[in-house]
């Protein structure tokens, strides 16, 4: 598939996967309870386009809340990322007074390798 | 099924109660109503990263054939969030979540993080798909003031009342 573009839930957030331009965004709330079957069209999606893609992955995470089964998820959407090969950056968004969020990306950050910026919004 | 009075602090005042088959449905309602409560609240985000985690582990851990029911109460205090949840738990199974809990209220923040990362990195999951996260982030989010009590219920089981406290001064 070529793109992905899911509208968010009270469970799960809005999702963006285009290759013109190369992004791959989530958006809101991530707390389904079943993470697993949510995030499967993604890793698909990223495992059909980042060897294939020469361009630059903009990877833009902007969530409010999310699940510990879904952080699960999100780590391992970001490891197949890192293991592709594929150029790619995190730009991880989080309201400036939200400290949990902001320790969830430098968690991330120190354990994947992929360039990471994390970004101080005013509200989401 | 009775609270352990250290559930229902004299000094609080009941924001939320739940007493029934909590099923993903129930899981979603909890939740979006929990949110209503906390809006504009101190720390709301924070609390409610701890209230997904607590209602959906009773959701995870509900018998399917409703034979025990789950609570759920959520008390706010002067200076604190305390949320207590209360569900039936196989007597073998109490012993672990004891030691486990135990050990996670024995490390400081930064050991806690660290714990947190090597749990998030590894590619262990549970049966939920947490892969053992879900305690660690409670306890995490409340700065360690998780209690856990076992209480006896029916046979070869107790009832595990699970209590997390956010305090304001943590923010």
């Amino acid at each position: 598939m070529a793109e992905i573009r899911l509208k968010g839930t009270a469970k799960t957030p809005e999702v963006a996967c285009t290759l013109d331009p190369f992004v791959l965004m989530l958006s809101g709330r991530s707390i389904p309870e079943n993470s697993i079957e949510f995030y499967q069209t993604m890793m698909t999606w990223v495992e059909e386009h980042c060897h294939a893609q020469s361009g630059k992955l903009d990877i833009k995470i902007r969530l409010e809340y999310f699940n510990t089964s879904s952080s699960k998820c999100l780590m391992d959407l970001l490891k197949r990322v890192e293991k592709s090969g594929a150029s790619a950056e995190v730009h991880w968004y989080y309201e400036e007074e939200d400290e949990d969020m902001l320790e969830a990306g430098e968690d991330y950050d120190a354990i994947i390798d992929i360039p990471f910026k994390l970004i101080a919004t005013e509200a989401l | 099924m009775k609270w352990p009075t250290s559930a229902l602090p004299d000094d609080g005042r009941v924001e939320f109660a739940f007493h029934g088959h909590v099923d993903e449905a129930t899981s979603a309602l909890l939740i979006e109503q929990m949110e209503r409560r906390l809006a504009n609240s101190p720390l709301h985000r924070k609390v409610m990263r701890v209230v997904i985690e607590l209602v959906q582990n009773l959701h995870h851990h509900s018998p399917a054939d409703h034979s025990h029911e789950s609570r759920f109460l959520c008390v706010r205090r002067p200076n604190a969030w305390v949320m207590s949840t209360a569900n039936v738990i196989a007597s073998d199974k109490a012993q672990a979540l004891r030691e486990r809990i135990d050990r996670l209220s024995a490390l400081n923040a930064d050991e806690l993080r660290a714990e947190h990362r090597e749990h998030l990195s590894n590619g262990n999951r549970t049966a939920h798909g947490g892969g053992g996260v879900g305690l660690l982030e409670i306890h995490r989010k409340s700065s360690g003031e998780v209690h856990l009590e076992f209480l006896p219920s029916l046979n070869d089981s107790q009832l595990s009342v699970f209590t997390a406290e956010i305090h304001f001064e943590h923010g």
